[in-house]
């Protein structure tokens, strides 16, 4: 397809033609000729050039406010972020002050004054339980005494009956003989008699003895065998427990020995990162450099566009229509759209310099001759090679 | 319990075996008799060989104690092993008496 410059009235085509153009003349020069299609083509490459960096110093922009407004969000995401690290290192700051001790009844009292505390209850108890058991035995020991001393009185009391018995005898005797001796022993009778019932006065208190003391026995004896039955309660594995409990309470010690570093070292690592995150920020400001670089960029490539339009023009000014290009000299461009890997970035600079083209699709365009009716290919917006969308995180 | 007494150079050596327990009560008071009746200025009980005591035989070791002390004379513990030396230790005997290793 062949446009013609149709920026400049014909008749100003055709007059300046007739000094620079021997293509209208009728009389072409061959080399002139050339020359004309040469610069045409220079001409065309300017243009789509043009275009070009004007679609990039619009990439440049877009990169730039990217960049502007991601990093921003990265700032503020960071800032948040160093204020929760501090907040943590606080908290884990305060666990690390109070886990060595404990507050009762008032007090802030540390864990090894509780250890101590807690063995001196123990020792005491222990010393109390020791001293139990000997009392017991003393107890036992009375106890055994007294048993002994009833099994003695128990002996008393059987003598006594012994010297009763022989004294009611004796009383018997003497009435036998009081009786021979007729009136003469009445007297001696009567003292018999008084002896006898002597005799079985002391009998009946020493059965009433017997009854007392055997009363005495069966409870001394009771109270003997409840007493060695606490006497003989075990409680050395109380006493013994003594060191479990130790061991257990220098097994908690340990532990919160071990629980104290490892978040005296949670605390250094939260301040690390508080550390780290405001390094982050710092860093962050390359963002301004990198913004002030890309305005000189753009700048620069504005300066370029600005004199390839100039060329342009002053080009046209000189040659007029005799100019012209063709669509098959962008084949550069095509061919440069084709490498982009941004699907979205491909649309827009094929819009920029085949404006009737939007769209197209990039994969359909280079060479698809079926796709010259200028509609959107389908399927473009689900290639697979499109990774505008990919998300990075 | 066994035990075995010696009475050399004015010591009364009374050596005890096997377990100390309630059950030894009375064997043991006919041992406190003899330390009542001050024949020696020093009482010495052996527990190298006892293999375990209860909280009744510490209390007949802590009555031993009391009786010599009453009685003037002078007393102490030897070489006590195993469960027997960890329970003197926690009850702290040695606060109480001198216990010799």
């Amino acid at each position: 397809m062949t446009v013609v410059l149709t920026d400049r009235p014909t008749d100003q085509y055709q007059s300046q033609s007739q000094h620079h153009s021997a293509a209208t003349s009728g009389e072409s020069d061959p080399a002139e000729q050339e020359a004309l299609e040469f610069l045409s083509k220079w001409k065309s490459l300017s243009s789509t050039q043009r275009k070009a960096l004007h679609v990039v110093m619009d990439e440049i922009g877009l990169v730039s406010d990217l960049v502007e407004s991601n990093i921003t969000d990265i700032s503020v995401t960071f800032r948040e972020l160093a204020v929760h690290a501090q907040s943590q290192s606080d908290n884990v700051k305060d666990i690390v002050e109070t886990s060595t001790h404990v507050e009762f009844d008032g007090k802030i009292v540390n864990l090894s004054e509780i250890i101590g505390m807690i063995d001196k209850h123990l020792s005491e108890v222990i010393g109390k339980l020791v001293d139990t058991s000997k009392k017991g035995l003393e107890v036992v020991f009375s106890l055994d005494d007294v048993v002994r001393d009833i099994g003695e009185i128990d002996k008393l009391i059987t003598e006594i009956e012994g010297i009763n018995k022989q004294t009611n005898l004796l009383a018997l005797n003497a009435r036998i003989e009081a009786a021979r001796a007729g009136s003469a022993g009445k007297g001696f009778a009567v003292v018999a008699y008084e002896v006898q019932d002597l005799a079985k006065a002391v009998n009946q208190l020493a059965t009433r003895m017997r009854g007392e003391i055997s009363t005495i026995s069966s409870g001394v004896k009771n109270g003997h065998n409840q007493i060695r039955k606490i006497a003989d309660t075990d409680l050395s594995s109380n006493i013994l427990a003594k060191d479990v409990i130790r061991g257990l309470m220098d097994c908690i010690l340990d532990q919160n020995s071990h629980f104290t570093s490892a978040l005296k070292a949670s605390e250094q690592a939260s301040k690390d990162i508080s550390r780290d995150i405001a390094a982050v920020i710092t860093r962050l400001q390359f963002q301004d450099r990198a913004k002030q670089r890309m305005e000189n960029l753009t700048n620069t490539l504005t300066v370029m566009e600005q004199s390839l339009e100039n060329f342009e023009t002053e080009t046209a000014d000189t040659f007029s229509s005799a100019l012209s290009w063709q669509e098959t000299d962008e084949a550069w461009f095509r061919a440069l759209v084709d490498r982009l890997t941004l699907g979205e970035m491909r649309d827009r600079f094929l819009s920029a310099v085949f404006p009737h083209e939007a769209a197209a699709g990039t994969e359909a365009d280079a060479a698809s001759d079926a796709d010259k009716t200028g509609k959107a290919d389908p399927n473009a917006g689900t290639d697979p090679d499109d990774d505008c969308d990919i998300e990075l995180f | 319990m066994r035990n075995h007494t010696s009475n050399d150079n004015g010591i009364l050596n009374i050596t005890l075996s096997d377990r100390l327990t309630f059950e030894d009560h009375e064997a043991f008071r006919r041992l406190l008799t003899l330390i009542e009746q001050r024949s020696s200025l020093r009482c010495v009980i052996d527990l190298k060989n006892v293999t375990a005591i209860d909280s009744a035989g510490l209390g007949l070791l802590m009555i031993a104690f009391e009786t010599a002390e009453k009685a003037g004379v002078e007393f102490c513990l030897k070489s006590p092993e195993g469960q027997v030396a960890r329970l003197l230790e926690i009850s702290e005997f040695d606060k109480v008496m001198t216990i010799l290793n």
